[in-house]
């Protein structure tokens, strides 16, 4: 039961995006098509779940009992760094098309700030590894579906009149904005 | 199935690489210069059409299949990462710690995926862009 709650939690109430505000780059950047918002948001996903296990064992076996925790945040930044790498390395070493379609993506990911964020705030909510990767997986997923929802308006946008100040970016904020308050009718689920 | 203009730069055997002309909304934006291919701006094309040195040409992508094939890797990798972790913690079977076998089962498992990236689904050369007219010869 435990889990499932922060699993809500994280993917509705206290989504990443819409309550936290984290991972707004690449919730503007590639929420302009519906297919590769979901490749995007799976993909922030995964990487996302993995940093978090990396993190919580790095932080908890390594920093804790050495009492290194001041380190947590540049161990944080450089575990999510080396994982992305690595993936990157992987993939132009397997699927060069992939690797060359990943472009946007990798340094989307690797900036994404919603990656450090599940990092930070796992370790400050006391999650047990567990827990932390339930949370990290509803963050992603909460992300996910934030960008996905987004994607969808957009596209519909594009057939809607909007005045030729407001067209682009200031359309876009306006409708995360109200997206955000939308989302704030979750407030109270758990 | 997108289709993007671009000026072919050099010619390797039956890929072209092309730097893309970019939409007017990138102009704006400070991923501009990473987001083209990853590398150098340049990406590497298959050549229909016998492009040359210099062109402009229209190629497509097959942004579709793409997708699909990072959300089977993806969604795939966070399949196996939840259950590698799951049964690291609460089987752990070295009798460690059931976090850190939970870690190994876990991020072990999800490595498993890039081993499917190997297979030609993922790496045939349909997925590359392709060069499917040339709009301007070059002199």
């Amino acid at each position: 039961m435990e889990l499932l709650v922060i699993f809500i939690s994280a993917l509705l109430i206290n989504n990443f995006v819409l309550h936290y505000f984290l991972g707004i780059c690449p919730f503007i950047g590639v929420s302009n098509r519906l297919d590769s918002a979901i490749s995007m948001g799976l993909a922030v996903t995964f990487v996302m779940s993995i940093a978090a296990s990396a993190s919580w064992l790095i932080y908890y076996l390594l920093l804790v009992p050495y009492h290194l925790e001041f380190l947590e945040i540049v161990s944080f930044i450089l575990v999510i760094a080396s994982l992305v790498q690595v993936v990157e390395m992987f993939i132009k070493k397997t699927s060069p098309p992939l690797y060359q379609a990943l472009g946007i993506y990798l340094p989307l990911i690797t900036t994404n700030c919603a990656i450090l964020g599940v990092a930070l705030l796992m370790v400050l909510k006391k999650y047990n590894f567990i827990e932390s990767l339930v949370f990290s997986v509803g963050a992603g997923l909460g992300f996910a579906l934030a960008i996905v929802i987004m994607a969808g308006i957009r596209e519909e946008l594009e057939f809607a009149d909007v005045p030729e100040t407001l067209k682009g970016a200031g359309i876009t904020l306006i409708v995360a904005g109200i997206l955000a308050l939308a989302f704030m009718g979750f407030s109270g689920l758990v | 199935m997108k289709i993007e203009q671009g000026v072919v730069v050099k010619k390797e055997g039956e890929f072209a690489y092309i730097v893309p002309s970019l939409e007017a909304g990138c102009e704006h934006c400070a991923l501009k210069d990473l987001c083209i291919g990853n590398t150098s701006g340049k990406l590497r094309a298959l050549d229909e059409v016998g492009a040359r040195e210099g062109d402009l040409v229209e190629y497509t992508i097959n942004l579709g299949r793409l997708n699909v094939n990072l959300m089977l890797l993806s969604g795939l990798g966070l399949i196996l990462l939840l259950v590698g972790a799951i049964f690291g913690y609460y089987v752990n079977p070295f009798g460690i710690d059931p976090a850190l076998s939970g870690g190994i089962f876990g991020i072990g498992l999800s490595a498993l995926v890039f081993g499917l990236s190997k297979l030609k689904r993922f790496s045939s050369k349909e997925l590359y862009p392709q060069i499917k007219r040339v709009i301007r010869r070059s002199a």
